[in-house]
């Protein structure tokens, strides 16, 4: 028999956990909305809301990765949020360049948009919230190391 | 930088429209019956108005009924339920719990044709698919549901009732009919289109229309399906309030949205269709829930589509360069023509307040709103 102990958390690692939750679900959303509209652009298109199916799996997986991080640490977390929104404003931009590129009607540019800015939260969130306090080596002008080996 | 800009404008244009403000109109004179040839009766998305809910079907059967005995001549009145006959999945199978009040969507309608004189003129009831009839789904279920839907109509239909699916279950299309007043409608199935993924299917289905079109012997063309050429409802990705979704659909990535692929070919397949041969006079349809009348701007459009998938169900209309008029109001429209080759338009709608009468005892409403409906607009189209 064992017993498993945690500390209960201080008031605001309770409020860490929760802004981290909605922001990650939000951010989990848009990754689904990227992923639905990657495939609608491959020919398989939405018939119904409910044809989201388990692309909206990563709603749910983006709270609990938020929530853990805002419980462990609220600094690694608003630094993911942070390098994430500058990272979904970049690949929007360049996804709407892109999308107008590929395809010279106005949906190209609206998935451009959608798939750009995802992929740039996704990017600039992971960096962000790893990069957190990472030491820079002497002569580097850039280092992160990954949270499972700290 | 030019590309930048360019993206830049479809963002902050896609983002939001304007709703539609409906503009004051000349009414049309109502015709005489001595002067009418034909009338047809354009009603859609009626699949959620039960009898003992929606004054609507009440009135159209008056309607129907009116008409039936003034022109006394077999089918020279025909209803036309365009698409979404039976919400919200189509029509289950017998032994599911939910084909109970299936059934008694779909009997709604066939009540407002079945009446004494409508039987006796041989008044037609033809229920074209939608993508609800479909089970609002893909695959072979949603063949099921569309099949089921066929054999209660063909149950209504051996009962006496004048009722039928076309174009049958399962098929494209065009079904023609050849209605007094040189009427040819092309009865076409737009779901069955966006479910296919056999393009030799589909240019078959193309040829085939612009055989009825070619065919047509100077007759005035009707195409009728359930989704439309042009709208500006949802359905054309337009944003005119808050929508979850809005991002996905101006990215097409709603089949049933105009703006996605398999739509897009739809229309770029009718358009080629037309400019061969003869754009028809109507392209009536519903799917978006209002009533809309837009305007062709080429000749590989339609003079004039009308929507009219405002039976159960209302959404909003954005203002756009086609629309010529448009109404959120429960309602249907009523096209007539005329001896003399001229071709009339009236939409018949009712204040919102009797889009569903939900009271505990609903009979004084529906009397009450069976007898508000009226002509809330009417235009010569030809």
């Amino acid at each position: 028999m064992g017993l498993l102990l945690c500390p209960a958390p201080t008031k605001a690692q309770a409020a860490s956990a929760t802004a981290g939750a909605a922001l990650g679900a939000a951010g989990g959303a848009w990754l689904s909305a990227a992923w639905i509209t990657a495939e609608a652009r491959r020919g398989h298109y939405l018939h119904r809301p409910s044809d989201a199916g388990f692309r909206l799996a990563l709603v749910p997986a983006g709270a609990t990765v938020g929530a853990l991080l805002g419980y462990r640490t609220s600094d690694r977390l608003w630094a993911g949020v942070g390098a994430g929104a500058l990272g979904a404003a970049a690949g929007a931009g360049t996804g709407a360049v892109l999308g107008l590129l590929f395809d010279d009607e106005p949906e190209g540019v609206w998935a451009g948009i959608i798939i750009g800015s995802a992929a740039g939260l996704l990017i600039g969130s992971m960096i962000g919230a790893s990069r957190w306090d990472s030491p820079v080596p002497p002569g580097a002008t850039f280092a992160f190391t990954l949270p499972a080996f700290r | 930088m030019k590309r930048l800009l360019t993206a830049v404008a479809i963002v902050a244009s896609g983002c939001f429209t304007p709703v539609y403000v409906a503009q004051p109109f000349t009414p049309a004179p109502p015709p005489a019956p001595e002067d009418v040839a034909a009338v047809v009766f354009l009603v859609g998305d009626a699949g959620d108005t039960p009898m003992e809910r929606s004054p609507l079907v009440h009135r159209l059967r008056e309607d129907v009924e009116e008409w039936s005995a003034s022109l006394r001549t077999d089918s020279a009145v025909s209803v036309l339920f365009l698409g979404d006959n039976v919400y919200p999945v189509g029509m289950r199978d017998r032994s599911h719990d939910g084909f109970e009040p299936d059934s008694a969507r779909l009997y709604a309608q066939v009540f407002a044709v079945s009446g004494p004189e409508a039987r006796q003129y041989r008044t037609l009831g033809v229920f074209i698919p939608g993508n609800h009839d479909w089970g609002n789904t893909h695959g072979a279920n949603g063949a099921r549901r569309l099949l089921n839907q066929e054999e209660a109509l063909d149950a209504h239909r051996a009962a006496g009732a004048p009722v039928r699916m076309l174009p049958t279950s399962g098929l494209a299309g065009p079904a023609v009919l050849d209605l007094p007043g040189q009427l040819r409608v092309l009865s076409f199935d737009t779901e069955w289109w966006l479910q296919s993924d056999e393009h030799n299917a589909q240019e078959q289905a193309l040829n085939d229309i612009e055989r009825a079109i070619a065919g047509a012997d100077g007759r005035t063309i009707l195409f009728a399906a359930h989704h439309p050429f042009m709208t500006a409802g949802p359905h054309s990705g337009l944003t005119t309030a808050f929508d979850p979704i809005w991002v996905l659909r101006r990215a097409g990535v709603n089949v049933q949205d105009v703006n996605s692929g398999p739509y897009k070919a739809l229309l770029n397949g009718l358009s080629s269709v037309f400019e061969r041969t003869e754009a028809p006079l109507i392209y009536a349809a519903g799917h978006d829930h209002s009533l809309q009348l837009l305007a062709g701007a080429g000749p590989s459009d339609p003079r004039w589509t009308l929507v009219s998938g405002g039976a159960s169900k209302s959404t909003p209309v954005a203002a756009t360069d086609e629309l010529e008029w448009a109404s959120v109001e429960p309602g249907y429209m009523r096209v007539v023509i005329l001896k003399d080759g001229g071709v009339m338009l009236y939409a018949e709608s009712a204040p919102a307040q009797y889009l569903s009468c939900t009271n505990p005892d609903p009979a004084p409403c529906i009397e009450a709103g069976a007898a508000a409906f009226g002509t809330s607009y009417s235009r010569r189209l030809r």
